[in-house]
């Protein structure tokens, strides 16, 4: 870890940002590219720089950007959890059927919902933390089931979603959409739980060596198991948002979202070993990821090229990144 | 603790230790074993349509293509890998295959077959060993370019049917066992006797209980690791072409249960998802017990997402049962 190491009592500005610059060379990087991507795509297309589309791939980034949150809790602690697209399905599709089945007020139906992610959550960390299971082979099995029971609730688009539902996604605080807002606190909050709070740095620990954790006290299963039950919340709320969106249950919606929440964690310089990373370098992957995604659509880019794409830029990245010898 | 209360094994909390330790010893080696024989029950019991012929023959060939894929997924695991592309890899190879059936250019299509095998098994390889990516990133992103140079390469219609000479092969008979059994047991042979009569076979079990002193006794650990992903990439390119000879036809889907049920079959078979333990023929008994439970359910008329919803419980209970196995193996 090199921002740990302690700087002499003069350095200049200059060299301790050379300093962090070097420590940070994935998150520099990744705006890096972001940011000459949306200068290039400003210049060549008015679309592109149109307010409008600009507001628009911040919110589209609200759905990756859940679901990476509560997997970057994950993988720091040293799991990986595959079932978080299946779980958002489950639930949107679950809530779009409640809503339209049963008069229940709409508030009740999406924490009902967010509490059904929570369960997910809580049965992965309990798998992962008591019975010692493999993180990523087990929720592979859990994705397994929710994809069961989401074909179980629906196999075709079901559930019309009342206007106050759809205002989640629509509402608009002056010319930015609410949810925006709400989603940059969300990122706000979550960078100040890992860096400054107990549980935050215990997530790092565990992720960093379990054992040692142990020795220092920590309770580890506990850490585990909160960090699944927080990856399984952010899933449900991105699947609630989805259908926000959507205004209907969709059957195919959330596809791909495990391995794109894994990815922005490993663009984004995070260690999928566990216990090194920063939210700030997932940010800048999930704002990447949302404007090559807008790009494609704005230059019609046929959907089979966009998932070829996508698989080698995430081989290059991982194949840049080597990870550290001693892991 | 003194000693005296160690070494004292008659103590009930030792008892129950050592049973409970047996129990999960005797359940990580005969739990596929034993869920078939319950799962035969059942079906003697509620759908007796299970043992007619016609579908008794269909379970054979579907645990025979599945197998295959569970062969190649073995030795990754045995090397404390897994390969999550084989879904894809089956898909592209059986899209070769009907474009070979129009052509009928077989020295492309094995050229196409062999370089799509030696491809995404020297890149899943290189990853992993070179690059230091944990293997089911590395695989899950070479699942994701493999569909994607599908979908590309074929404009979405991965559609077709298989030429006539495979569609008898996939549902042809040997003295009335069917070819795709046949192959699947020269197979199985093939690896049993790699895995526990040659060098590559030890070599292939110390890298999975320990890289570091593998490497010591001189192991070639990366050689090794490179080959697992070969050989699963191999295997799935096998099964991609069986399964369109049986089916008769491509589509976009045609691999897609493959990854978790041969990861399931594996485990459920007593293959340790840690590395260095278990083998192919309690792993063959794990591709058994999920076909047999995959065509039940077909048999009593439940509904499809079942299918899905037990595929995946299979592979939580076997992971279960082995991280339970291996905490207590740990001693913790």
């Amino acid at each position: 870890m090199s921002q740990t190491i302690t700087a002499p009592a003069r350095v200049t500005a200059g060299a301790r940002t050379l300093r962090w610059t070097r420590g940070n060379a994935a998150v520099v990087l990744i705006y890096g590219i972001t940011a000459a991507l949306v200068i290039v795509a400003s210049i060549m297309s008015p679309t592109f720089r149109d307010m409008a589309n600009i507001t628009d791939v911040l919110r589209q980034s609200i759905v990756l950007g859940l679901v990476t949150i509560g997997q970057l809790f994950v993988i720091l602690a040293g799991g990986t959890d595959m079932s978080v697209g299946m779980a958002a399905r489950v639930v949107g599709l679950g809530v779009a059927v409640t809503l339209t089945s049963t008069m229940l007020p709409p508030i009740l139906v999406i924490v009902l919902g967010l509490l059904a992610g929570a369960l997910i959550g809580l049965l992965n960390g309990l798998l992962v933390a008591r019975f010692g299971a493999q993180p990523f082979i087990v929720t592979l099995g859990t994705m397994g089931v929710l994809y069961g029971l989401a074909l179980a609730i629906s196999d075709g688009p079901t559930g019309m979603v009342p206007r106050s539902v759809v205002a989640i996604y629509e509402m608009k605080i002056g010319p930015i959409p609410a949810a925006v807002i709400v989603m940059a606190l969300l990122w706000l909050v979550t960078w100040w739980v890992l860096r400054s709070s107990r549980f935050g740095r215990a997530t790092y620990a565990v992720g960093g060596s379990p054992s040692v954790a142990r020795l220092a006290g920590l309770n580890v299963n506990r850490v585990l198991i909160l960090t699944y039950t927080i990856s399984g919340v952010c899933a449900a709320a991105a699947g609630i948002f989805l259908l926000a969106r959507s205004g209907v249950g969709n059957p195919n919606m959330a596809l791909g979202l495990e391995f794109q929440s894994i990815v922005a964690a490993a663009i984004g310089g995070v260690s999928l070993y566990g216990g090194r990373g920063s939210l700030v370098g997932a940010l800048g992957a999930v704002l990447l990821i949302s404007v090559i995604s807008n790009l494609f659509d704005l230059f019609q880019i046929s959907a089979y090229f966009q998932d070829l794409t996508l698989g080698v830029i995430v081989v290059l990245a991982v194949a840049i990144y080597r990870a550290d010898k001693n892991k | 603790m003194s000693n005296k209360a160690i070494i004292d094994s008659k103590s009930p909390a030792v008892t129950r230790r050592a049973t409970g330790g047996r129990v999960l010893d005797w359940l990580s080696q005969y739990a596929a074993f034993s869920a078939i024989l319950l799962t035969l029950a059942v079906a003697a019991a509620v759908a007796p349509a299970f043992f007619s012929p016609g579908n008794l023959r269909t379970v054979l060939v579907q645990t025979a293509i599945l197998g295959i894929v569970v062969l190649g997924q073995t030795v990754a695991l045995i090397g404390r890998g897994l390969d999550m592309s084989v879904a894809a890899v089956m898909t592209f190879a059986a899209v070769f295959v009907t474009q070979s059936a129009a052509s009928g250019n077989w020295g492309l299509l094995l050229a196409q077959l062999v370089l799509l095998a030696v491809a995404v098994g020297l890149a899943n390889g290189l990853l992993v060993t070179w690059r230091r990516v944990p293997p089911f990133v590395a695989t899950f992103a070479l699942l994701i370019v493999i569909d994607g140079a599908r979908l590309a390469y074929t404009r979405g219609q991965s559609a077709g049917s298989a030429p006539g000479w495979l569609k008898e092969i996939g549902s042809g008979s040997i003295l009335g066992v069917p070819i795709p059994v046949l192959i699947w047991l020269v197979l199985l042979g093939a690896f049993l006797v790699a895995l526990t009569k040659t060098t590559w076979g030890r070599w292939l079990y110390a890298v999975g209980s320990n890289r570091e002193s593998a490497r010591h006794i001189g192991v070639p650990v990366s050689t090794v690791v490179i080959s697992t992903f070969l050989i699963t990439a191999a295997a799935a390119v096998v099964a991609g072409v069986l399964l369109s000879g049986y089916l008769g036809y491509v589509d976009n889907t045609l691999g897609s249960n493959y990854n978790l049920n041969s990861m399931a079959a594996a485990i459920i078979g007593g293959v340790a998802f840690t590395g260095g333990r278990g083998g192919v023929i309690g792993a063959s008994m794990g591709a058994l017990l999920l076909a047999i439970l995959t065509n039940l359910l077909v048999v009593m008329g439940l509904g499809i997402f079942w299918q899905q919803i037990v595929q995946g419980a299979v592979l939580v209970i076997a992971v279960v049962i082995q991280g339970l196995r291996a905490r207590r193996a740990e001693g913790s």
